[in-house]
């Protein structure tokens, strides 16, 4: 099946009962984890056609014709999104095992809403567990992203 | 005061954190090595029993199968899973296999 | 273990699978449910994205949403804001976090038909469920949970709400904002010239099937929605709830809560200003 995956097509022989998840990592894509192949964690998530989903739970299959996007392809090559940028400088990343996940619901939270309040950034955020680090650094990385890229816009 | 310095009283991005945001192959489950092999785990259904006997003959009968590990073909290496740093205080008492199994999903 | 992966293009074709492959073949909305949980004898895939199913209609007959709509779509639909108080918004809110919601479609759903904080606010307010099991078929929710048991193959085709709402309310309560509900409740109620016409009080997770509790309803009506039918609503729905335990409560936990979010609910159906 035709699907692409951070901006490059993909022509590819897909199994019936696979997951999305694995697709992507048997195709390469790394940064997308499992973390409880479950529907739990989050840790898989990634944007199809925009909307960030648990790749774990979602069959390979209906993933025909769709755009996808993971972590990998939040920028190009060698530079960072302001997401993580933010997550770095705000000390929101401990062992990472959580991160490309959180940046994925975070990359769609900012796309729809360029200024989300706290209650929203955690209510987003819920669907993403981090043992290390919590939820204070990347609520506070979600707001310095979103501050910085009303910013760019702005200006 | 902050100014004297280069390091003390600045924040500093961690040396590893652009490979973790960015999703770089860094973590165990992410090495793909050429010839590698797979391990599939049998955990113990039973929360708290003796491993009386395991038969490993059709699982190493199977086609791909290179080995099966169990407690009979493995040393018997006790270490801490509590790992604050060596030399570890806390006691060596875990096995890798164990005859015993002490939760459901352990190693068996 | 899945073989086959099909993308029907409209219900006919997805029902007619559905019949030949028999227990072989389940439909799959967003698939979080199935793809986690696919019991040993299926083989078979039918997904549903491709069957014409989105969308959310408003005419003057009401509401209709279509069985591929997610509970994003849903919580999205602005006029559901305020449309019996918001209910749809404020239940959907507490579901499981976006991730979960950007995928998981209202059809996939009511088709599993547990587990769920959906089921009771529709049940509440009044919704019908629209499917296809060789004709197309509308009835009330209840009547096709209750009507259900044969198990005969049906296509959920949408939900369909009538235009004329009320006040409602939702509780539900888990041991964390993430969690599923140990109990949920939710009330729907109408009032004419100021006595309750039309009353639900639905308790969900119990841990079975939501259901409305008649009697504890039936009683309201007649009456001014005041404090001390509150009262006596919520008594009477805490004595005849029937609920059993779990590993995640007690039967006896799960009366109490249902004291207690029945009377939340009633209160702010009522207009009162209810902690928590």
């Amino acid at each position: 099946m035709k699907f692409s995956v951070n901006q490059r097509l993909f022509d590819k022989e897909v199994d019936a009962g696979e997951s999305l998840l694995d697709l992507l990592r048997r195709l390469g894509f790394k940064g997308v984890k499992n973390g409880c192949d479950n529907g739990d964690c989050g840790t898989c998530a990634v944007l199809v056609d925009g909307r960030a989903i648990t790749s774990c739970d979602y069959p390979a299959p209906a993933a025909e014709g769709k755009r996808i996007l993971t972590v990998e392809g939040l920028a190009p090559d060698g530079q960072l999104h302001p997401l993580q940028a933010a997550f770095l400088d705000t000390g929101a990343v401990q062992c990472g095992f959580c991160t490309p996940g959180m940046l994925i619901s975070a990359a769609e939270l900012l796309d729809r809403d360029p200024d989300p309040s706290e209650d929203v950034i955690r209510a987003t955020l819920r669907g993403n567990l981090c043992r290390c680090t919590g939820y204070v650094k990347p609520v506070e990385a979600v707001q310095l992203a979103a501050a910085r890229m009303r910013e760019v816009n702005d200006g | 005061m902050a100014d004297a310095f280069n390091v003390v009283g600045r924040s500093e991005r961690r040396v590893d954190g652009k490979a973790l945001v960015t999703g770089r192959p860094v973590f165990a489950g992410d090495l793909e090595l050429p010839g590698m092999l797979h391990i599939a785990v049998l955990g113990s259904p039973h929360a708290h029993a003796r491993i009386m006997g395991i038969r490993t003959d059709e699982a190493e009968s199977l086609d791909g199968v290179a080995l099966v590990l169990t407690h009979a073909n493995t040393p018997t290496v006790r270490y801490t899973t509590a790992g604050q740093g060596h030399p570890e205080p806390s006691p060596y008492d875990t096995r890798m296999f164990d005859e015993k199994v002490r939760f459901v999903g352990v190693l068996a | 273990m899945i073989t086959s992966y099909l993308h029907p293009e409209s219900v006919e074709e997805a029902f007619a699978t559905l019949q030949q492959q028999g227990q072989r073949a389940r439909l799959l909305g967003g698939g979080t449910d199935l793809t986690l949980h696919t019991p040993t004898e299926v083989t078979t895939f039918i997904d549903l994205s491709r069957a014409g199913l989105d969308g959310i209609t408003a005419d003057d007959t009401g509401f209709h949403i279509g069985a591929s709509t997610t509970l994003t779509d849903l919580l999205d639909y602005r006029p559901f804001a305020d449309f019996w108080s918001g209910v749809l918004h404020t239940m959907l809110a507490q579901v499981a976090s976006p991730l979960h919601r950007n995928a998981a479609s209202i059809g996939g759903h009511l088709a599993r038909g547990r587990l769920s904080d959906v089921i009771p606010v529709l049940l509440a307010i009044d919704a019908n469920v629209s499917f296809f099991d060789g004709t197309y078929c509308e009835m009330p929710l209840a009547e096709f949970y209750s009507t259900r048991k044969n198990r005969t193959p049906v296509v959920v085709t949408g939900v369909h709400l009538g235009p004329d709402d009320g006040m409602a309310a939702f509780r539900k309560f888990a041991r964390t904002t993430y969690d599923l509900a140990i109990l949920n409740v939710a009330c729907g109620i109408r009032l004419e010239s100021g006595l309750v016409s039309w009353a639900r009080i639905v308790v969900g997770e119990r841990p079975t099937l939501a259901v409305n509790l008649v009697d504890a309803s039936a009683d309201l009506v007649g009456h001014p929605l005041d404090g001390e039918a509150i009262g006596q609503a919520a008594e009477k729905a805490r004595e005849s709830v029937e609920v059993r335990s779990d590993p995640r409560a007690s039967a006896d936990y799960r009366r109490h809560l249902a004291g207690v979010l029945v009377h939340r609910c009633l209160s702010e159906a009522a207009g009162a200003e209810v902690y928590a």
